[in-house]
């Protein structure tokens, strides 16, 4: 997962995009030495020492990981748990929209 | 280098608990941070294995092996990292069952039983606690775990008149909360989507709308309120709902500051 999304991150830098975590590790400390080791770039919301059982995930009804939501530049949720290539195509496909909305 | 965290934090909580409140709740705090520590430092030393090259390497030749050759693999990774000394547990749950009886009888005794029969599935614990223990003010956790009981040979039925007694004989709201949030867990269906079983849709609602009234804003008020927030406020096309929260350096942000780019919300974690 990491490898794909870091390279994401990187392609869309000069894009109006953003990649949003919500990290459920109980040890704080340990989640913030993977983000290093790892070299996660985007900025994630810790969900609390209660872990998955936090309150972000537990608001959002999350029971399996990673949950994936895709919003749009209005925040719409337009999509839900598409990854890989079908993650990648959403993000463009709404980039391409915003861009289209941009222009008239 | 997170043994030595694990054992400073150790250092740091174990004289604290004992400075915090007297009797009971004092021995319960330090019995649970000593078992805490000792559980760190097991896995602290399993994660240290995990990096040595023998390691890293006998995981490559897993992961690349046909799976007929696996289980050879998966017993050399386990040789590797099976050296490692467990917690005794059974000398954990003989000091939890010495404060059991210590305390016989007493509010003190409740975490302590509570312990014994979510943790070390104790059956006669969970007896004492049934029998004596609903109306008190720490039979809270017990009610989190109440389907512990079915492993312990109860019924659907048994829970639901546990959590029933609890919520008649006990008179703190967010316990009476819990336990109506355990029985609303006993009227949906098992599986990946859980939906009320049929005939159970209004106890469910009942149980739901009770655990919002008595301990509003709370987290388990927001776990019972989770799945009809999904189906009225996470559904494609509706505006996602706001997310405060701080991030991994304690930065407070939003979800909303994100507004007029594209978003992907990734619910992750390293495990």
């Amino acid at each position: 997962m990491y490898p794909h999304e870091r390279s994401l991150v990187k392609e869309l830098k000069n894009k109006p995009f953003a990649l949003i975590g919500v990290n459920s590790d109980k040890d704080l400390a340990y989640a913030s030495k993977r983000i290093k080791e790892e070299n996660i770039s985007w900025r994630s919301f810790w969900n609390g020492p209660e872990g998955t059982r936090g309150p972000i995930s537990t608001e959002w009804n999350v029971r399996s990981w990673p949950t994936i939501y895709v919003l749009d530049h209005k925040g719409v949720i337009r999509y839900k748990n598409v990854r890989g290539e079908k993650m990648d195509d959403a993000i463009h496909t709404l980039l391409g929209e915003m861009e289209a909305e941009g222009n008239d | 280098m997170r043994w030595m965290i694990a054992a400073l934090a150790f250092a740091l909580v174990v004289p604290f608990a004992c400075g915090q409140g007297t009797g009971a709740d004092a021995e319960y705090k330090k019995l649970s941070s000593e078992l805490k520590a000792a559980q760190d430092a097991y896995s602290a030393k399993v994660r240290g294995l995990q990096q040595t090259d023998e390691y890293k390497k006998a995981l490559a030749a897993y992961r690349k092996a046909r799976a007929s050759e696996r289980q050879e693999h998966l017993k050399t990774l386990r040789g590797i990292t099976g050296s490692v000394k467990r917690v005794d547990m059974d000398a954990f749950k003989a000091r939890y069952n010495a404060a059991a009886k210590e305390h016989a009888g007493a509010d003190g005794a409740v975490p302590f039983l509570v312990w014994l029969a979510t943790r070390g599935s104790d059956k006669a614990a969970t007896k004492t606690l049934l029998d004596h223990h609903l109306g008190s003010p720490k039979i809270g956790p017990f009610m989190d775990s109440l389907q512990f009981l079915v492993r312990q040979g109860y019924e659907v039925e048994d829970m639901r008149r546990v959590a029933g007694d609890v919520i008649e004989k006990n008179p703190h709201d967010e316990i009476k909360a819990a336990a109506h949030y355990a029985r609303a867990q006993t009227y949906l269906t098992r599986g990946r989507t859980r939906k009320p079983i049929e005939g159970h849709e209004a106890d469910y609602a009942a149980d739901v709308a009770a655990v919002g009234k008595l301990a509003p804003g709370s987290l388990i008020a927001k776990r019972a309120a989770a799945p009809e927030f999904e189906r009225t406020r996470l559904q494609i096309g509706m505006t996602a709902p706001e997310i405060m929260g701080a991030d991994m350096d304690g930065t407070e942000f939003k979800l909303s500051d994100y507004r007029g780019k594209v978003v992907v919300i990734d619910f992750w974690g390293d495990w």
